[in-house]
């Protein structure tokens, strides 16, 4: 996942953030496991803003002007493996992806996002400041 | 930040969660594993970033 904004999330009070995206596109494209590649070996669905391509640098917060996701205000991508179903005969189907029944209509398909300091009820021993830009990388793949 | 590996040889990754749905609004019990079987309302997977605190997933409660 990558992901680069500036979020003035207020400190010290308790804070925490939720949004959903709707799916931006299913491309076999991974700009920070096989940045440049096209295509790269895996499928993903991604969401979030406009700059998402093979390749990605320098600020995506400066770069985008649009965005899947529910605050204009974060241009970053978000992505992750797709599912298939392998059928009895062989033959494999992507299994649909079902946006989250709990956030408002007019997300379709896509994922939810959290920005939270320690949980979602603690900041902890914890201090937010604004994000630089970051890429975060969860891979369990391969397998 | 790299979190976990591509080389990864367990189905148990730190910091990802599955959660078998009965239907569109179950987000309870997360799983550390894929279910094993079917999912009447669907699967539901949680990755935490950084996955190094992974208790976390009590906030999807209040979802």
């Amino acid at each position: 996942m990558w992901f680069s904004l500036a979020l003035a999330l207020a400190v010290p009070a308790q804070a925490a953030l939720r949004f959903g995206c709707s799916t931006l596109s299913i491309q076999r494209i991974d700009p920070l496991v096989e940045p440049g590649k096209s295509p790269s070996r895996h499928l993903h669905q991604i969401v979030g803003g406009n700059v998402f391509k093979p390749n990605m640098t320098g600020d995506i917060g400066q770069q985008g002007t649009c965005t899947t996701c529910t605050f204009s205000e974060d241009f970053s991508n978000y992505w992750t493996a797709v599912m298939f179903f392998k059928h009895s005969n062989g033959s494999y189907k992507r299994v649909p992806i079902m946006e989250n029944a709990a956030l408002p209509d007019g997300i379709n398909g896509g994922m939810t996002i959290y920005y939270t300091q320690q949980d979602f009820y603690s900041n902890g021993n914890m201090k937010m400041t604004a994000f630089k830009p970051v890429r975060f990388l969860h891979h369990v793949c391969d397998k | 930040m790299v979190v976990g590996s591509a080389a990864a040889g367990s189905k148990v990754a730190l910091g990802l969660k599955f959660t078998c749905l009965e239907d569109k609004l179950t987000r309870w019990p997360e799983y550390d594993a894929f279910p094993a079987g079917p999912c009447k309302g669907g699967i539901m997977t949680v990755h935490h970033f950084p996955s190094s605190v992974v208790q976390l997933s009590r906030h999807l409660l209040i979802l």
